[in-house]
């Protein structure tokens, strides 16, 4: 029972939707607020046993809230990773054999065919 | 013997016409047959052309073996010298570009994962504080799994549910290993130039197989629609135009505009009329005859040149 969809997936996929919740936030989360933050696609136990278990790996820190704690992203102390990152996205070689984007640049059309496209989806059918 | 050379020599023009023949036939199928068609003609076509470049740069070789001396089968067959010495230069290049095409590609994958840091903790979502909204696959690397990166623009650009279609597209990319397949078809189109066409074709298919994974373990096509589309114009929006590039930036209907509508239409299935059945089957048999076609040209050619070596000697 309460068996949704999202917990029958392997853990690893769960922690990136929560994890991702806290960055989209960017203020301490407790698991209740993470909840509803997924729109409650997860049990709050299942969250909390996320939390935890982020925690203990060291990706999340938390501080305490009223009764339990609240949670948040850890960023490297000397943002190191996202610099180096950065770094390597700006090189402009052909990057496209080893790093897929999940969207390309877009051409100078595209984004007026987006947004028709969208438009016509939200149309009432 | 000139004549014959020049019969081998076809076999280079052939994939011309293959990698369209393939380019259409890829078109035809759902995404991930339609991947496996254009890597497959990379690979065959790229063998072809080798095999035919071997077979013309063989010829004074064994000529000498069959105990006809270079400048007796100079003088008995004037092409043979020159075309043996345009295949081998023609091949020395292609493995000098392959070579350094598959460094490129490692130096690339160790300088992202040497970016990543050593203190990156287990799991497969990497968040790079960042407003520019961007996110990638990153291959697996040395006993290392894959992780899907992503900048907290990206996250931030999405809502929960279409932020499960991105690791999902970036997940299917991942399990499919299709970084693989790309650079299959990146050192195939440094053997013959025809074979940079399938490239574009390969990397459209490629995120088009990422996106129905990512819409049938969302079980939502429109939702996945939305995601991608909202992605693609987030990432417009902050990115900062006229900053390189690169020669895959189109004007018109880019990739991104046919990965949406795609998810628009009910999901893709094998054709299944006749004529779309045949028209794919007919494709599929003139890419692979036309690598075999190659093949068996240099080996005729072989065949050939003992005989004729043989008969020169003896007569």
């Amino acid at each position: 029972m309460g068996d949704t969809h999202g917990e029958r997936r392997p853990a690893g996929e769960l922690e990136a939707g929560v994890l991702a919740a806290l960055w989209a936030a960017g203020r301490p989360l407790t698991p209740g607020r993470v909840q509803e933050a997924l729109g409650g696609a997860l049990a709050r136990t299942t969250v909390t046993t996320i939390l935890t278990r982020l925690y203990e790996k060291g990706t999340v820190s938390r501080e305490r809230s009223g009764r339990g704690f609240a949670y948040l992203p850890t960023e490297d102390a000397s943002g190191l990773t996202a610099r180096r990152m950065h770094a390597e996205l700006a090189k402009d070689e052909d990057r496209g054999a080893v790093l897929s984007r999940f969207v390309s640049q877009l051409g100078d059309e595209d984004e007026r065919l987006l947004r028709s496209l969208l438009d016509g989806d939200g149309r009432p059918s | 013997m000139t004549l014959v050379l020049a019969l081998v020599a076809l076999a280079l023009v052939l994939p011309w016409g293959a990698a369209a023949a393939a380019r259409r036939l890829a078109a035809l199928l759902p995404p991930r047959e339609a991947c496996a068609a254009l890597t497959g003609a990379a690979l065959l076509l790229a063998g072809g052309t080798v095999a035919a470049l071997i077979g013309l740069f063989h010829v004074p070789f064994l000529a000498a073996l069959e105990q006809v001396p270079l400048p007796r089968a100079a003088a008995e067959w004037p092409a043979t010298v020159p075309v043996a010495a345009a295949a081998g230069a023609a091949l020395a290049l292609q493995t000098v570009l392959v070579v350094r095409r598959w460094h490129e590609h490692r130096s690339v994958l160790a300088r992202a994962w040497s970016a990543t840091g050593d203190a990156v903790p287990d799991g497969d979502l990497l968040v790079v504080p960042g407003p520019d909204p961007q996110a990638f696959a990153l291959p697996g690397w040395r006993g290392r799994s894959g992780r899907i990166v992503v900048t907290t623009g990206m996250i931030r650009a999405l809502d929960p549910a279409e932020r499960e279609v991105l690791f999902g597209h970036e997940r299917a990319h991942l399990a499919g290993r299709h970084h693989l397949l790309s650079v299959t078809a990146y050192l195939a189109a440094a053997v013959h130039p025809a074979l940079r066409s399938l490239r574009p074709a390969l990397d459209l298919h490629l995120e088009r197989w990422a996106d129905e994974t990512a819409a049938s373990s969302v079980g939502n096509r429109r939702l996945a629609a939305t995601a991608i589309a909202r992605a693609a114009l987030a990432a417009a929006s902050t990115g900062q135009p006229g900053k390189g590039h690169g020669p895959l930036r189109s004007v018109g209907s880019g990739p991104v505009p046919q990965r949406v509508e795609a998810l628009l239409r009910p999901a893709p299935v094998r054709p299944r009329a006749r004529g779309a059945q045949a028209a794919a089957v007919g494709l599929a048999t003139a890419v692979a005859v036309s690598a075999v076609l190659a093949l068996g040209l240099a080996y005729g050619l072989h065949e050939y040149v003992e005989f004729t070596a043989r008969a020169l000697l003896s007569g």
